[in-house]
């Protein structure tokens, strides 16, 4: 072989490793970073997403709402006693509301107190045991009315076992 | 090896010229103006460091001649010359003419690195090519090849090329104008034996001259037409100049001895003839009454020599005459190999290129998308944060808003109940329960139970609550019938 054809060769040889090198060294990392992006916007192109004015509108619908809604305030257990006792209850045990387990299925229906203590977690909710007519319950409630603030989320009214004597009432309380 | 004259040409005196009649000589001495008829103008200051000079040689069978030339603007300086004998060996000649002239240099003038070469061996013809002006110089040179070999020396360089073309090393002039144009030529060994010969003695060969034919760049300008003689060894040339361009040029052969006579044959007196100096006696002789006039040649320097000179160092008048270049202008072909490869080379890289830039282009408008993509996205997560939050506080102020529902409602249902109880039905038991309400108690006949229902159903139906089936049974141990009443919740309002 002569040295012009294996020059020729070698020149070949060395575009080929110029051409390789320079893919690798250029064109790859670009490659990689593009399927990287396109990976990347192909994923967020899935989440939901949102325009800057539909995030304004919604924060302004946000100051909104906060600005409509109060805070509901606790009504003090002493004035709640006093009430109860003016409208004619006694009342035999007062305690802080727990949730009992569920033992239905997950789908049947949440009271208001297991929404509310869900809802407002820092609310004490009272459970009181009482006794006293019909028409005192009535009057505390109607008490509770006119002082705006506390209300009786679950009652439960029971004639006593023997017929006869005042009622045996349960009932729970957001003060 | 060259046997050099006793006296060099500066310092011989014309024949027929007394020691009185010869003026003295210095080497430095100007023998010619640029405007021949002018005559020489005498310098005595020393040649500028910036004024062109050369090495010019003459060769023939006969002799040689050298000069170191200088140019100052106005008229040759000749800085040093000498004549000898030639030898067989250009080789050897050479070098040795040109040591002899550097030692004969006045004091603080160096040789110049570049000469030129008066040879027999070149031939110089007008040839009729129409439009030349239009040719390539390669095909120029094919056409020119092929005119002057046959005025060539035979051997072995007169066998074509195996391209075909004829092998003549050729030069022309460019002198613009129509008419025939002048060309010499030689045979290319020759023409590379010289310039090995020249590089010998560490001067560039500039050009090749006809020993014969260079005078008429030392014509005076004129628009005439004018006939230059000159005569060599056994020879005389004829030069027709017209418009500041050779037209014609003959070179006549005779025995030598015989060249004044040829000459004065050639002397037609139809136009102005000059000869090329030095003029021999003998020829001034003969020549009396003859019209002709003389070129001055002081110095007794060949007229040739200077006209070549004024040819290679591009002064006024020397583009009439025509020169061999020193080497063959060559012409670059890539190897075809080579050339493919190289164009592969390119196409790749041109590839590559364009890849690259289409890739960094896509990847710039990608990355601008997922910054676009981002920052929906986030505003999309912020957005469900705030739409979390508007949901949470609108439940929230739904339960409120519930919770003082049943602040109001719980004290009417209890009233409802009480009012539609009838006095046969006593209500023992109320029990709310996530879903509802549930009632029971006894009833003294199941119609009262109905009209219990009845009374309360609408009622309660406001506040959301739909009565269910009764449930009426007898009671165990007591005359009455048990019932329980439940209401579910349902629809809209509610306590």
């Amino acid at each position: 072989m002569s040295s012009a054809p294996r020059s020729l060769k070698l020149l070949w040889i060395a575009l080929a490793v110029s051409l390789v090198g320079w893919g690798v060294l250029r064109l790859r990392p670009r490659w990689t970073a593009l399927q990287t992006a396109e990976a990347e916007l192909a994923k967020l192109e899935l989440a939901p997403g949102a325009t800057g004015s539909e995030v304004q509108a919604l924060e302004r619908e946000l100051a909104v709402a906060k600005g409509r809604g109060g805070q509901m305030a606790a009504l003090p257990s002493r004035q709640l006693s006093g009430l109860a006792q003016a409208a004619g209850l006694r009342v035999d045990g007062s305690r802080v509301w727990e949730p009992l387990p569920r033992k239905g299925p997950r789908s049947a229906p949440r009271s208001l107190v297991e929404r509310l203590r869900t809802q407002a977690p820092q609310r004490l909710l009272i459970r009181w045991s009482a006794r006293g007519e019909f028409a005192s319950v009535v009057r505390f409630l109607d008490g509770l009315t006119d002082q705006g603030q506390a209300a009786v989320l679950e009652l439960s009214l029971e004639t006593p076992s023997e017929g006869r004597g005042a009622l045996q009432i349960e009932m729970v309380l957001a003060p | 090896m060259i046997q050099f004259h006793p006296d060099p040409i500066s310092e011989r005196l014309p024949e027929g010229a007394s020691c009185s009649d010869a003026p003295p000589r210095s080497s430095s001495q100007p023998i010619l103006s640029g405007a021949p008829s002018s005559g020489a103008t005498p310098h005595e200051s020393p040649l500028s460091r910036r004024s062109p000079r050369l090495v010019a040689l003459s060769r023939d069978q006969r002799q040689s001649v050298g000069a170191v030339l200088g140019w100052d603007g106005q008229a040759w300086r000749v800085l040093a010359s000498l004549e000898a004998v030639p030898n067989q060996s250009l080789d050897d000649d050479v070098p040795a003419l040109v040591r002899q002239l550097e030692s004969r240099l006045p004091a603080g003038e160096r040789l110049p690195r570049e000469g030129i070469l008066l040879w027999s061996e070149v031939v110089v013809a007008c040839v009729d090519l129409p439009r030349a002006e239009g040719l390539s110089g390669e095909r120029l040179q094919t056409l020119l090849g092929w005119e002057l070999d046959p005025y060539l020396a035979g051997g072995p360089e007169l066998e074509l090329r195996r391209d075909g073309q004829a092998d003549v090393a050729c030069g022309w002039s460019h002198a613009p104008g129509p008419g025939l144009l002048l060309a010499c030529g030689l045979r290319p060994l020759a023409r590379d034996a010289a310039r090995a010969a020249f590089g010998r003695a560490k001067l560039r060969l500039r050009g090749l001259y006809p020993l014969l034919g260079c005078a008429p760049a030392e014509l005076p300008p004129g628009q005439g037409p004018r006939e230059v003689l000159e005569l060599g060894l056994g020879s005389v040339a004829t030069s027709r100049v017209e418009a500041g361009r050779v037209v014609r040029t003959r070179t006549t052969r005779c025995a030598p001895g015989r060249e004044a006579a040829t000459a004065l044959g050639l002397i037609s007196g139809e136009v102005e003839t000059l000869i090329a100096g030095p003029v021999a006696p003998a020829l001034r002789a003969s020549l009396v009454g003859e019209p002709w006039t003389e070129l001055p040649a002081p110095a007794d320097l060949p007229v040739g020599l200077l006209g070549a000179a004024r040819h290679a160092l591009e002064l006024p008048g020397g583009g009439r005459l025509a020169a061999v270049p020193p080497a063959p202008k060559r012409s670059f072909k890539l190897p075809a190999p080579l050339a493919w490869t190289l164009l592969a080379g390119l196409l790749a890289t041109a590839l590559v290129g364009g890849v690259e830039q289409q890739l960094g282009a896509l990847l710039g408008q990608t990355r601008a998308d997922l910054r676009l993509a981002r920052e929906r996205s986030d505003a999309g997560q912020r957005a469900g944060r705030l739409r979390g939050q508007l949901a949470s506080l609108r439940a929230a102020q739904a339960l409120q808003r519930e919770v003082a529902g049943r602040r109001v409602g719980l004290p009417l249902l209890l009233r409802d109940l009480a009012a539609a109880t009838p006095p046969e039905l006593e209500l023992r038991s109320l029990r709310e329960v996530p879903d509802g309400l549930v009632l029971a108690g006894v009833s003294l006949d199941e119609p009262a139970v109905s009209r219990f229902v009845a009374a309360l159903e609408p009622r309660l139906r406001l506040r959301g609550l739909i009565a269910a089936q009764p449930s009426v049974s007898p009671a165990r141990d007591e005359p009455y019938y048990a019932f329980t009443l439940r209401f579910a919740r349902g629809g809209r309002g509610g306590l």
